[in-house]
């Protein structure tokens, strides 16, 4: 214990904390007092009110609760679609392909890209005279083409696409990470004993990448419930309402002045986040906890 | 190589190429309209340019004030980075090395800050009242403070003593071996566990 003690001082923890109390969790604390008071822009006073502004949230004449269903869904199908992509991107450049060095290289630029650049490029590629009509054109098929942030569902399929193309990148990067530290061993005991590619697979590359599916799974679900810029950007949570997340609206409530039920939109939100990060990282460490 | 493997090489270009021109696509659109004229690049077509407007660049450059908005950038980039790295690797060092009871609290603790959402009026007071507010060194230091949560995270992540696989290049028993014991702790950490975090 005493070694311990001497090669893992308290002290070393001092930095991160102080800075991370101070500048973190006060204004977070803060927040979270405020989305129990009637604070607004029309009235200096702000009294304390209880849970009424979480009531007006969860009140059926307001569309809150369909902006909540928004972001679980944004968050679901663009985690699931980036992961997969990016774990199979990965594992068909981590080989010995030819270019993959530029394969790798393009396929990250996208993420470094600022989203309203992002934005503004697919807009005039989405708008019905379009580069995507234009081209689905060009190949005959007219029938495929539509306004592609207007009509039915496709706004909603549009803004999961520009992300999955700007964040694909990203998280193939951390898998690439991951699997190049996976010693060759394993696969050359597993051919020996006679695995095909989809049993290396399951049973060396994904219980040997469980780190990295942590780490990307905590990325994309954060990043997903906290979606802003590429929505605000390329539909600004329209057709309607019809794209509208948790942080558009939050946004739009700061702007019209209702401080209060915005804080307490942003509280629900650090708790959904809260409790599904416990569960995911719970999840996903089991094995490295061991 | 056999008929099927070749097949094979050739169904992988093929599908690594298609990703590659689809990410492509949109990148060399922005690129070709900025040396268009206004009224060409409204159109934001593959059309070859008319006339080529390479002053588009000196225009952003002057206009923007780039030069100085780049420098701010890579500055506050600079500090917060630096200054993330050395506390989240020290920090992560201990909670991921000495783990008892408290330490997996204040690792918890941390982490959650990653689902926090930021009040920033308070954010502003708070900033007034350690008198960091409208300084270089506050915008720094909150940048950094910004990133512990997920920096801690991430470090702690990769240098977890166990049987995974990043784990193994960074096993606890380096921090342990010959000489770590009369090093400081500082030395330490840093001839142990940091290189195998690069």
């Amino acid at each position: 214990m005493n070694i311990q003690k001497k090669l893992y001082p308290g002290y070393f923890l001092l930095g991160a904390l102080v800075l991370y109390v101070f500048l973190y969790v006060i204004p977070s604390l803060a927040g979270i007092y405020f989305s129990f008071t009637d604070w607004s822009r029309f009235d200096d006073a702000m009294r304390f009110i209880g849970l009424q502004n979480y009531r007006t949230i969860f009140s059926a004449d307001e569309d809150y609760l369909l902006y909540i269903w928004n972001t679980l869904k944004f968050t679901v199908v663009s985690s699931v679609l980036k992961t997969v992509l990016g774990l199979a991107l990965a594992l068909l450049l981590a080989g010995g392909l030819r270019g993959k060095h530029f394969h790798r290289a393009v396929i990250f630029l996208p993420s470094v890209l600022s989203f309203l650049i992002t934005g503004l490029t697919f807009q005039s590629i989405l708008k019905p005279s379009g580069l995507l009509n234009a081209m689905l054109r060009a190949v005959g098929l007219d029938s495929l083409t539509r306004h592609w942030l207007f009509e039915g569902d496709w706004p909603f399929w549009s803004v999961v696409g520009i992300d999955v193309w700007k964040g694909t990148g990203y998280i193939m990067t951390i898998f690439l990470a991951g699997l190049t530290t996976i010693a060759k061993d394993y696969y050359e005991a597993a051919a020996i004993d006679g695995a095909r590619f989809w049993r290396k697979f399951l049973h060396v590359t994904v219980p040997l990448l469980m780190p990295a599916f942590a780490v990307t799974t905590v990325l994309n679900m954060v990043y997903g419930l906290r979606v802003f810029d590429i929505i605000y950007v390329t539909t600004k949570g329209g057709p309607g309402n019809q794209t509208e997340v948790l942080y558009t609206i939050i946004f739009k409530l700061f702007g019209y002045g209702y401080y209060g039920v915005g804080t307490a939109l942003s509280s629900l939100m650090f708790a959904i986040m809260a409790v599904l990060g416990y569960f995911i990282i719970k999840l996903l460490n089991r094995e490295v906890e061991a | 190589m056999s008929r099927q493997a070749l097949l094979l090489n050739l169904c992988k270009h093929v599908a690594i190429w298609l990703v590659s021109l689809t990410i492509m696509v949109p990148l060399l659109l922005i690129l070709l309209n900025s040396v268009k004229t206004q009224g060409e690049a409204a159109s934001m077509s593959f059309a070859w340019p008319r006339k080529w407007m390479l002053s588009n660049y000196a225009e952003v450059i002057q206009a923007g004030k780039l030069v100085r908005s780049f420098g701010n950038s890579l500055y506050y980039a600079v500090v917060s980075v630096v200054l993330g790295i050395i506390v989240c690797s020290m920090a992560a060092f201990v909670l991921s090395r000495r783990r008892t009871r408290l330490n997996r609290f204040i690792y918890y603790f941390i982490v959650l800050g990653i689902a926090m959402p930021v009040n920033h009026i308070a954010l502003i007071k708070v900033m007034q009242f350690l008198n960091l507010m409208n300084t270089g060194i506050g915008l720094g230091l909150l940048y950094t403070a910004l990133q512990v949560p997920f920096s801690v995270f991430l470090i702690t992540a990769l240098s977890l003593p166990c049987r995974g696989s990043w784990m193994k290049r960074a096993p606890s028993t380096a921090a342990k071996a010959s000489g770590c014991s009369s090093l400081s702790s500082f030395r330490c950490s840093r001839r142990s566990l940091q290189p195998l975090c690069c």
